[in-house]
C-alpha cells in the first residue's frame, strides 16, 4: 500500500478507521442474542483464516441494510436483511453452530450448490449467497486484506508508477509471491 | 494561437453558482442527466432553447465526493432501487448497468468507447435476424466524430476496424494484463488493439491527463475520464442550462396528445415543470416503467417495454504465474474485433468482442462466488490470496430482440408509491450458442496466454431495448429522429431505442444518437 501521508484525505481517514476499528462493534445490533453465534460459526467457515482484529459478523450486522450496489430482487423474496434473519433463524434451529465443521460444511455445500431451499423451508441459496458477498466485501475493504492479497488500495492523489509488465515484476520482488516469478 | 486552457475544470459548487434558473414554461424538460439527458441538455441550450434537467440522483462533485474505495462507492453511484427480476435468465441491476447522479452511469462506466460498426446496423437485411435501424452507420458517422472530440476519446492512430482511429487524443499504454493476454490473442491469431476510451490522455479545458488510479468505476477522480458531468454538463450550464439534481419524476403529464409537462418529486415535496417539448432519457429500464406509470404514454404500438437487451458476458480468469497487478490502469485494455460479425462457420448469426479486463477485489469476488457454487472457504481463500496474479479477459456478446424479454410494471412500489419495475429475460438460442462461443475462445485465449488455471464468471452488461426506433408506428414507439410516433413533443433518447443491440458498450452510440436527435430537432425549429 501506498505511505498513508502520500494519500488522499478522505483515502486516508478511511484506512485509519478501518484498521482501528476492524469493524469491531459493542454488541450487533440485528442478528445479536441467540442468532450470532449461527452468523459466526456460518462466516467464519465461509470466508476462513480472518485475522482476529477484523469482525465480519459484526460487518454483516451493521451492514446488512447496504445493497453493495445491488437492487434486484425475484419475486416473492423478502427484502435482503429479512431474508439473512430467517436464514440464521433456519440455521440456530438445527443448532448450526454446535455442528462439527464437517457437518457445517456439507450444509453450506447444500446450500450454495441450491439443494437446501426444501430442506431449511426457504431460498436457502440466495440467503447463504447474499451473506456471503456481505461478509466479502467487508474482509476484501480492510487495508489488512489488501496486503494480503496484493492489493494497492487507494492511489489518489499520485496515481501508481507501474504498469508494464518488468514494472509489475519489480514491484513484486519481495512479496511472498514473488519466488514463484 | 489560442491558448491552452490550464485553470482546473470549474466545481461543482462554482457551476451551481454560475447557473442559469428556469420559471414556468420552459422549451425543453429533459428527464434524466445521464449519457443522452446531458448531451441534449447541451445541444439544445447551444441551440438557444430553455432547458431544465431534471435527475433523481445527486450532484457529485469529482474531487470531494468520489473516493479512492471501492466499498464507499458501492451504491453511491448506482440505480439500486428495487426492481422485480424474473424469466429463465433473470438480470442482476444496479452496479454493472444503471447509474443514479448527474452524469448517469457514464460517472461509473469503464469509459469504453467504441462505434458500432456498419453491419450492426442492418442485421434483418444481411444475417436475417432482428430488425435493421431505421438509418445506416454512415448517418451516424459524423456525430460519433463529434462526441469523440467533446469527450474527448483516446485510442489508436490506425485501427482495422470501423472506428474514429486517429482519436483526438493518443492510446492508454498497455499494462501487464494486456501484455500478457495479448499472447494468447496472438497464438489464437487474432487481432490486437488497444482499445478506445472516453480517457483524456492529454489535457482538455483545465482536465487532467489520466492519472492512472484504476479507479475508474468508482468515480474519476481526475476528470480524465470524459463522464458527461465532467464533459457536457459544464457546457451545457455555460449555454444556460438548469440542472435540478435530486428530482424523480413520477409522471408524464399530457393532455390531447400533447405532453405538458412532467410531475416530479424533489426532496419528497411534488413539483410540476411545465414544458413544450419533453425529452425521456432515464435508460432502458426506468424510461418505460416512466411512460408506463404515466398512463401508458406513447404505447399505441404496445412496444414500451418489449424487446429489452442485455449484452451476454462471461468473464474469464487466468491465474499467472506472474503478478499481473491489473488494477494500475483503466479496468478495459487491449481488444478483438475478430469475432464481432456473422461468420459462415459458426452455427449462430452475429458475434462477441473481447477485451482485457480487471475488476478490483470485491467484484471480483462477488463475481466468482456467483457463479462457482463451491467456491467459498479455504478455496475461496487461495483465488483472493493471489489477486494480483489473476488477468481477466471480458466478453460482450449480441443479444437478439424478443419482445417477450421486457419491462413491466410490478405489484410492488417504491417509498414513495410509485410501482417499480418488473425486468423480464430469457436468452434465446441464438443468445445462448454466442456465450458458449464467448466462453469457450476466451478459455482457449487464456490458457494460450500462459495461466496455470482458469475459473469462469457468467453476467450481463447493459440495457438496451424498451422503446424500439423505427419507421412503422405500428412496430415501434419513436421514429429515426427519437420522436414518439403518437405524442409529437415527447422524445425517448437513450440506450432503450436501440433496434438492436450490437456488442459493444452502448454510451458512445447513446450520446451520438443524442446529438442527431437535438441537431434534427433544431434544424426543424428553425
Amino acid at each position: 500500500m501506498k505511505k498513508l501521508e502520500t494519500l488522499g484525505e478522505k483515502e486516508r481517514a478511511i484506512v485509519e478507521e478501518r484498521r482501528r476499528s476492524g469493524y469491531r462493534v459493542e454488541r450487533l445490533s440485528r442478528f445479536g442474542g441467540e442468532l450470532e453465534p449461527h452468523l459466526r460459526a456460518l462466516v467464519a467457515r465461509l470466508v476462513p483464516g480472518v485475522p482476529a482484529t477484523i469482525d465480519l459478523a459484526a460487518f454483516v450486522d451493521t451492514h446488512a441494510e447496504h445493497s453493495l450496489g445491488r437492487g434486484d430482487r425475484a419475486p416473492g423474496l423478502p427484502a435482503i436483511p429479512e431474508l439473512l434473519r430467517e436464514g440464521l433463524e433456519a440455521l440456530a434451529g438445527r443448532g448450526f453452530a454446535m455442528l462439527p465443521d464437517d457437518q457445517q460444511d456439507a450444509l453450506i455445500r447444500r446450500m450454495r450448490r441450491g439443494e437446501a431451499d426444501e430442506e431449511l423451508g426457504l431460498p436457502a441459496k440466495e440467503f447463504v449467497d447474499r451473506l456471503l458477498v456481505k461478509a466479502l466485501a467487508g474482509y476484501l475493504a480492510h487495508p489488512s486484506t489488501w496486503k494480503q492479497i496484493g492489493f494497492n488500495g487507494p492511489a489518489y492523489p499520485e496515481g501508481y508508477a507501474w504498469i508494464s509488465v518488468g514494472a509489475t515484476a519489480r514491484r513484486h520482488e519481495g512479496f511472498p509471491g514473488a519466488s514463484r516469478l | 494561437m489560442t491558448l491552452l486552457r490550464k485553470v482546473p475544470p470549474p466545481r461543482v459548487e462554482q457551476l451551481r453558482g454560475m447557473m442559469r434558473r428556469h420559471e414556468g414554461q420552459i422549451d425543453a424538460c429533459i428527464v434524466g442527466c445521464g449519457a443522452a439527458g446531458a448531451v441534449l441538455a447541451k445541444e439544445l441550450s447551444e441551440g438557444g432553447l430553455s432547458v431544465v434537467v431534471l435527475e433523481a440522483g445527486e450532484w457529485l462533485d469529482s474531487r470531494e465526493d468520489f473516493v479512492n474505495d471501492e466499498l464507499s462507492m458501492l451504491g453511491t453511484l448506482d440505480w439500486d432501487d428495487l426492481r422485480i427480476v424474473d424469466g429463465d435468465d433473470p438480470i442482476k441491476t444496479g452496479r454493472v448497468n444503471t447509474g443514479r447522479a448527474v452524469g448517469g452511469t457514464t460517472v461509473h462506466f469503464t469509459a469504453v468507447a467504441v462505434r458500432l460498426r456498419p453491419d450492426d446496423f442492418r442485421v434483418a437485411s444481411t444475417d436475417g435476424v432482428g430488425v435493421d435501424w431505421p438509418f445506416d452507420y454512415d448517418e451516424l458517422a459524423p456525430y460519433y466524430a463529434e462526441v469523440e472530440r467533446t469527450l474527448p476519446v483516446s485510442g489508436p492512430r490506425r485501427s482495422a476496424y470501423p472506428s474514429g482511429a486517429p482519436y483526438p487524443h493518443g492510446e492508454l499504454p498497455w499494462s501487464a494484463k494486456d501484455e500478457v493476454l495479448a499472447r494468447g490473442l496472438d497464438a489464437l491469431g487474432l487481432h490486437v488493439e488497444m482499445t478506445p476510451h472516453a480517457i483524456a490522455t492529454g489535457n482538455v479545458d483545465g482536465r487532467s491527463a489520466c492519472m492512472y488510479y484504476g479507479f475508474c468505476m468508482d468515480g474519476c477522480k481526475s476528470d480524465a475520464k470524459g463522464g458527461t458531468h465532467v464533459s457536457y454538463v459544464p457546457k451545457a450550464i455555460a449555454a444556460g442550462a438548469e440542472i435540478r439534481p435530486n428530482c424523480f419524476a413520477t409522471r408524464i403529464e399530457s393532455e390531447g396528445g400533447r405532453a405538458t409537462g412532467v410531475s416530479y418529486l424533489e426532496n419528497g415535496e411534488e413539483r410540476f415543470q411545465p414544458a413544450e417539448r419533453v425529452f425521456v432519457c432515464c435508460y432502458a429500464i426506468e424510461t418505460p416503467r416512466l411512460l408506463l406509470n404515466s398512463g401508458n404514454l406513447a404505447n399505441s404500438s404496445d412496444q414500451v417495454g418489449r424487446n429489452l437487451m442485455v449484452h451476454s458476458g462471461p468473464i474469464v480468469y487466468g491465474r499467472f504465474d506472474r503478478a499481473l497487478d491489473s488494477f494500475v490502469t483503466p479496468p478495459v485494455g487491449v481488444m478483438t474485433m475478430d469475432t464481432y460479425a456473422s461468420d459462415a462457420k459458426r452455427d449462430f448469426a452475429r458475434g462477441f468482442w473481447m477485451n482485457t479486463y480487471c475488476q478490483f477485489p470485491i467484484n471480483f469476488a462477488q463475481a466468482l462466488v456467483g457463479s462457482n457454487p463451491d467456491l467459498w472457504g479455504p478455496e475461496l481463500i487461495e483465488v483472493l490470496d493471489e489477486y494480483a496474479h489473476w488477468g481477466m479477459l471480458a466478453t460482450l456478446g449480441e443479444v437478439l430482440p424478443n419482445p417477450d424479454n421486457r419491462v413491466t410494471l410490478a405489484d410492488e412500489r417504491d417509498d414513495n408509491g410509485v410501482p417499480v419495475a418488473r425486468v423480464t429475460f430469457s436468452y434465446g438460442d441464438n443468445d445462448r450458442a454466442i456465450i458458449e462461443a464467448e466462453r469457450t475462445l476466451a478459455e482457449q485465449v487464456v490458457e494460450a496466454a500462459g495461466a496455470t488455471r482458469i475459473l469462469t464468471s457468467d453476467g450481463t452488461h447493459h440495457l438496451l431495448g424498451t422503446c424500439r426506433m423505427g419507421t412503422d408506428s405500428a412496430t415501434s414507439v419513436v421514429g429515426p429522429d427519437c420522436r414518439s410516433h403518437d405524442v409529437e413533443n415527447l422524445w425517448i433518447c437513450d440506450g432503450s431505442v436501440f433496434p438492436t443491440g450490437g456488442a459493444v458498450n452502448p454510451s458512445l452510440t447513446i450520446e451520438a444518437i443524442a446529438t442527431r436527435t437535438a441537431r434534427l430537432l433544431l434544424e426543424r425549429a428553425t
